[in-house]
C-alpha cells in the first residue's frame, strides 16, 4: 500500500495529464452541452493539478480561480440561456467528421514522427528545475517569482492586457445587452 | 519530477483533442471550449520550458495567456448569445450567410 | 513533489467514500420504486416546471463582469506580494491597469447593466 502511494506520488503528472485528456475527450464526445461543460471543468481541474506538479503553485491556483471559478460558470449560464433541448435529436457531429478525424490522426502521426526524438527519445540531461538563484536566493515563493517575471519583463503586454479586458467587458455588454433598459 | 517528454506528450494530446473537437463538433459552445483547451495545452508547454530554461518569464506569460483566454471567452460567448437571439440556433453550420 | 502525497491520499479517500456508501446501500436496502420516489427533490415542494428553463441574459452579464474583475484580482496578487520591491514603479503600473478597468466599470454602470429589473 505504501509502495503504491509512493509510486503514485512520483507519477502524479502523467496521471493528472491523462485524466485531463480523458475529460477533454468526454467534452468532445458528449451529446448534451451540460455534460460537455462538466468534462471541460474536469479537464481544467486536472490541468491545474499538472501545474502544481510542475511546481508552478501560483499558476495552479490562478487556473482554479479563472477557469473553474469564472469561465466554466460563464459557459454554464450560456448553456442555460440558449435552451439546447430542442437540438437533442439532431446529429452532434459535422458532416466532415470522418475526414477531419483522419486528418487529425495523420497530423498526430506526422508531427509525432517529426518530433520523435524530442518526444520519445532519451530524457534531457538536466531535470526540470529552476535556476538556483531564483529558487534559493532569499525566501522566494512561486508568486514572488511570477511577479518578478511579470513586472520586470512583461510590462507592455501587461498594460495591453488591461486594455483587452476593458474591450472584452464593453464588447460583451454591447453584444449581449437587450435594448429594454 | 516529471520529465520534459511527459509534459510534451500530454500537451500534444490535449492540443490535438482540441483541434479534433473544433473540426468535428457543430455546437458553437463546444467549439469555444476546445479553443480554451488548446490555450491550456500551450500554457503547459510554457511552464515546462520555463522550468527547463530556468527562468520565470514563461510562468508570467502563462498567467497573461489566462487573462487573454478570459477576454476571448467573454466576447465569444457574447457573440453566441447575440447569434442565438437573432437566429435561434447555436449550430455553426446553420449560420452560413454573411448578411443575416 | 512528495509534499502533495497527503493531498493525493485525501483525494483517494474522498473518491472511495461515496463509492463504498453507494454500493453498501444498494446491497442492503429494499427496492420498492414508485413515481413519487423518483420525483425531483425541491425541498419538499412538488416541482411545477422542468429544471431546464431559459435563463435571463442578465445572469450572463453579471457573470462576464465577475470574470473580468476576477482576472484583475488574480493579477493584483503577484503585485501585492512584491509591493515593497516594486515600489513606486509597480504602484504606477498597477495604477494604470486599474484605471483602465475603472473605465469599463463606469461604462457598464452608465449603460445600466448593474441594475436588476
Amino acid at each position: 500500500m505504501e509502495n503504491l502511494l509512493i509510486s503514485l506520488a512520483q507519477n502524479l503528472f502523467p496521471i493528472f495529464g491523462l485524466l485531463a485528456v480523458g475529460g477533454a475527450a468526454l467534452m468532445v464526445a458528449s451529446r448534451q452541452a451540460v455534460h460537455s461543460v462538466l468534462g471541460f471543468l474536469f479537464a481544467m481541474l486536472c490541468v491545474a493539478g499538472c501545474f502544481l506538479t510542475l511546481e508552478a503553485e501560483f499558476l495552479g491556483i490562478a487556473q482554479l480561480l479563472v477557469y473553474a471559478g469564472g469561465i466554466v460558470v460563464l459557459f454554464l449560464f450560456v448553456v442555460m440561456l440558449v435552451e439546447l433541448t430542442k437540438y437533442k435529436e439532431k446529429d452532434i457531429f459535422q458532416k466532415q467528421t470522418k475526414v477531419a478525424l483522419l486528418a487529425v490522426a495523420g497530423g498526430l502521426l506526422v508531427v509525432g514522427g517529426a518530433l520523435r526524438n524530442a518526444l520519445f527519445g532519451p530524457a534531457a540531461k538536466e531535470a526540470l528545475t529552476l535556476r538556483p538563484e531564483i529558487t534559493n536566493g532569499a525566501v522566494l515563493g512561486n508568486a514572488q517569482a511570477v511577479s518578478r517575471g511579470l513586472f520586470a519583463d512583461f510590462l507592455l503586454p501587461f498594460e495591453i492586457l488591461s486594455i483587452i479586458l476593458l474591450v472584452a467587458l464593453v464588447g460583451a455588454v454591447v453584444l449581449a445587452k437587450t435594448e429594454r433598459v | 519530477m516529471p520529465s520534459p517528454n511527459a509534459v510534451l506528450i500530454i500537451s500534444f494530446l490535449l492540443f490535438s483533442t482540441g483541434v479534433a473537437g473544433i473540426l468535428i463538433r457543430r455546437n458553437a459552445l463546444v467549439i469555444l471550449m476546445c479553443a480554451e483547451l488548446m490555450l491550456n495545452a500551450a500554457n503547459l508547454n510554457f511552464i515546462a520550458f520555463a522550468r527547463h530554461s530556468g527562468s520565470v518569464g514563461g510562468q508570467a506569460f502563462a498567467l497573461m495567456v489566462m487573462g487573454f483566454a478570459a477576454a476571448e471567452v467573454a466576447v465569444g460567448l457574447a457573440i453566441v448569445v447575440a447569434l442565438y437571439r437573432r437566429k435561434a440556433t447555436v449550430q455553426v453550420d446553420d449560420i452560413n450567410l454573411l448578411k443575416g | 513533489m512528495q509534499g502533495y502525497a497527503p493531498i493525493l491520499l485525501l483525494v483517494l479517500v474522498a473518491i472511495a467514500m461515496p463509492v463504498i456508501v453507494w454500493t453498501l446501500s444498494r446491497l442492503v436496502r429494499p427496492n420498492v420504486p414508485n413515481a413519487n420516489k423518483y420525483m425531483v427533490y425541491e425541498c419538499g415542494i412538488t416541482p411545477t416546471t422542468d429544471a431546464r428553463e431559459k435563463f435571463s441574459v442578465r445572469y450572463y452579464l453579471i457573470a462576464v463582469m465577475f470574470l473580468v474583475f476576477d482576472v484583475e484580482t488574480v493579477f493584483l496578487y503577484p503585485w501585492a506580494v512584491q509591493f515593497k520591491e516594486l515600489a513606486l514603479f509597480g504602484l504606477v503600473e498597477m495604477g494604470i491597469f486599474l484605471f483602465l478597468l475603472l473605465f469599463g466599470y463606469g461604462y457598464i454602470w452608465s449603460k445600466g447593466a448593474l441594475t436588476w429589473e
